[in-house]
Parts: C-alpha cells; structure tokens; sequence
C-alpha cells in the first residue's frame, strides 16, 4: 500500500526516462506477438505458416534468447505455487 | 531442475532420444520413471507423497466405479477429496494458518506463541498435481470418466515431467486417454514443439527476466521512493513479468510434451488484449479458471439460483482461487479484488450492454478499447497487490 500511496507523488528524473525505454524495448515485442497471434488465431508465431519461416522464426528466437537473455535467472514465478 | 537451465535440456534431449525407440507400453514405463526422477530432482524426500495420493485416488476411484451405493460412492469420494485436500492443507497452508493464529493472539495481548517450533516445506507442484487428481475423481464419481485400469497410466497421467511442477493442469478426459494408446512421430508435431519451447524460452528469458530487473528495482527501491513514474514502471515492469514467466514456462511444458507426442492444452491467449476481467479470465491461466469453473464455481450454483447467490459463487471462486496461488493474505485480498471486479462487471452489463463489447464494431471499438484499457490496468494494480509476498517467497 506504501508503494502503490506514491502514485500521488510526482517527480521525474533521467534515470525514468531509461527504465521506460527499457520495458518498452522488452514488453513491445511481446505485445506485438500477442497482436500478431491474435489476429491470425495463432497459437504462436507464424503457427499455420509455412515450413521456411517457421525455421526463420525459430533461429530469430535462439538469436535473441542467446543475445538478450537477461544475466540474472529468476526462478519461475509459478514454481513456488 | 528449472525448464530454462541447461540440465533440463540434456534430461529432454536424453529421454526423448530413448522415448521414441521403445514401444507404447514401455515408453510409459520410461515416462513415468523420468517423471519421478525430475521430481526427486527438486527433493526426493516429496516423492513418497506424490506416490501415496497417486494410490490412493486410483483404488478409491475404482472402487467408486466398481459399485452402485451412493452412499459407499459417496463415502470413497469424501476419503479421497479429504486426503487429497489434507495434503494440500498440511503442507501448502499449515504454516499460514500458523502464523495468522499467532498474529490473533498476539493482537489479543497473549505473547511467546509456540508458531515456529515447526515449521513444514511446500512440496513443489502440490497445488498443480492435487487439483488434478481431485478432477479425476470427481469425474469418476460424476460417471464423466471411466477409472483407469493401469496404476502405471494413471501415476503417468499425474506425474507427467512436462506438467508436473507448474501445470497446465490437465484435464483427465483430455490426457488420460493420450496415456493410455499408442502416440505416433510426427515430425511436424516435432517441429512444432521445438519451436514452442524455443518461444518459451524467449518469453522466460528475454521479456520475464529483463522486466524482472526493473520490477525487482522499482520494488526495493534502488530506483528512488515510490511516485508516479517509479510506481507505474514497477507495477507493468511486473505485469510484464509475470506474464512472460508464465506463458513462457507454459509454452515450455507444452513444447516438451509434444516432443513426446502429447498434447497439452492451452493456457495463455493474449490476456493482455482482454476487454474485460472476465475476458481476461478466459485468457490467463487458463487451465485454472476452467478448473475453478467447472470444479467450484458451478458444483456452488453458478449462476443458476440468481443473481445474489451469482456473486457470492463469484467471490468464493475467486478468493479460494487468490488462495490457491499463495498462503498469504495479500492473495485472498488479491482473489477479493479479481472477485469484486468480476462482480462489478456483471451487474454494469445488466445495466449498460457491454456484453457485446468483445466484439469490436467500428461504433463500438472506442469503448472496446476503453474495455481493454481497463482491464489490462486493474490486473497490472492487482498483480502489484500480490507480489509483495511473491518478492518476499522469492528473496526467501
């Protein structure tokens, strides 16, 4: 409750800026999966596409997962449930 | 053994290589055996109680099925709901109630309370393994289900690797008959679980663990006392979070399972594109809500006995179901919220007609958007409640 009581406090400052570049860079991806899935009625990505791009989309994932994996491993939220 | 280590990969890739050359029968008997190793992986001292509520619910269930008497059916059900749910009770929420006891007393003036002389280790994947078997019973005893013939195929259909720790919780009428025929190679099949786990991978690993960086920063601090911004870029931080972790877990299993020639239901459809609450039901977790649905919200009345007893069902849903999600207060206060929502909802629908509002006409896609807006801002707050005990559990 203290935490969400700040949402009456303003202030800004640079570092701000760089935390919501940020989430951005990691949270739009997603949402456009999602938009993607969405209006195609996929699953995931390219589910119903063809073969090629399917592989396409699997060596962009490994790329991204081997370069922008983050360098703390959390453990799955769900596990402790 | 965590889905997104490198362990867990070499244990995949060894008993899918081996799976696939052996017969039907005794790729079960390899399934079951990899299962129970991956679960002695995280503490062995857990396997006995998977094994004993595995027995248990398949004697009582065919003892169910064996006899007429309503009362003895009656009866083997009540046993097998109570060990399941004792279980459940003793280990997930013994503490919990503990602690809370404690609190009362201390909050009526009586000190020095006995509550940390002993103290009880939460199995892993407890609350996901009861609630299947406590499925498979009661559609025994509804004659939903014939009971399985083979201790084998149904210690199999509970234990399942993929499933195990974290769900999707399966439905008995979906895997049991996959246990229990033949499963085919198909290298589309194949193909297709590989690209999932890979898309599990990025969602765990890319989107969850990045967000967790700025949730856990946000959360303790390090980015400065909470205001507006450094409160609404740790609550979606979170959210986000929360979401890739979980989709991206599901996404793994689902994978893995598909290697293995099982299908696996969906759990996650865009919830963030919900419209509203309950829509987002419909979307998050599914394999839960479904469960809650068809296991408490409907066995309570659903909406059948009108529209008080409608939201009371509503709420008791949705606060056993913050509940099940973690033995702490702020999860009750969680399901409280989720259940207040829901109920808000559906008397605003009786009032104003949002009912259509899931389908977006060009009239009505402004408030469609609106809708979505909403929704998706109230579980981001709600999941902020929450995660305060989750941060703690995590630190823990």
């Amino acid at each position: 409750m203290t935490f969400l009581g700040g949402l009456r406090i303003w202030a800004w400052s640079a570092e701000y800026g760089l935390a919501l570049r940020f989430l951005a860079v990691f949270s739009v991806p997603l949402m456009l999966l999602d938009l993607i899935n969405e209006r195609r009625g996929d699953e995931y990505l390219l589910e119903t596409s063809w073969v090629p791009a399917r592989v396409a989309i699997g060596m962009a994932m490994m790329a991204f997962v081997t370069l922008f994996a983050a360098n703390q491993l959390n453990a799955f939220i769900y596990f402790r449930f | 053994m965590f889905f997104d280590t490198p362990i867990y990969i070499v244990f995949l890739t060894l008993v899918v290589l081996t799976y696939w050359r052996l017969g039907w029968r005794p790729q079960n008997h390899l399934l079951l055996l990899a299962s129970y190793v991956f679960y002695g992986w995280w503490d062995p001292r857990f396997l006995g109680l998977i094994a004993a509520s595995t027995i248990v619910d398949f004697y009582c269930a065919r003892a169910i099925a064996r006899t007429d008497d309503g009362a003895r059916r009656k009866l083997l059900l009540t046993i097998s709901l109570v060990i399941n749910f004792g279980f459940l009770g003793a280990f997930k929420y013994f503490n919990f109630f503990m602690d809370s006891f404690a609190t009362a007393l201390e909050g009526l003036g009586f000190h020095h309370t006995p509550t940390a002389a002993l103290r009880i280790l939460l199995p892993p994947g407890i609350s996901f393994y009861t609630f299947q078997e406590v499925a498979y019973i009661v559609d025994v005893y509804k004659r939903r289900l014939k009971p399985a013939d083979s201790l084998v195929d149904y210690a199999l259909f509970i234990s399942l690797f993929p499933h195990l720790i974290a769900g999707p919780i399966q439905r008995p009428d979906h895997l049991l008959p996959q246990v229990q025929a033949p499963r085919r190679f198909d290298s589309e099949r194949f193909f297709n679980g590989l690209l999932l786990i890979l898309s599990g991978l990025f969602r765990k690993a890319v989107i969850a663990d990045n967000c967790a960086l700025l949730a856990d920063a946000a959360f303790s601090g390090r980015m400065g006392p909470p205001n507006l911004p450094v409160v609404l870029i740790g609550t979606y931080a979170f959210a986000w979070q929360i979401y890739g972790d979980f989709s991206g877990y599901s996404d793994i299993a689902r994978g893995s399972a598909q290697l293995l020639g099982f299908h696996f239901m969906v759990n996650f459809r865009q919830p963030y594109l919900a419209t509203s609450l309950q829509d987002f039901w419909r979307r998050w977790h599914i394999s839960l809500s479904t469960w809650l649905r068809d296991y408490l919200y409907i066995p309570l009345g659903g909406s059948r006995d009108g529209e008080r007893r409608t939201y009371r069902n509503l709420m008791l849903t949705m606060l056993l179901g913050g509940l099940w999600h973690g033995a702490n207060w702020t999860y009750v206060v969680w399901g409280g919220i989720h259940g207040a929502g829901l109920g808000l909802e559906r008397a605003a629908r009786r009032v104003w007609p949002w009912r259509r509002l899931t389908r977006p006409t060009r009239r009505r896609r402004r408030s469609w958007r609106c809708g979505r807006r909403a929704s998706s801002s109230s579980t981001s707050c709600a999941w902020r409640g929450s995660s305060s005990a989750r941060s703690r559990s995590a630190r823990q």
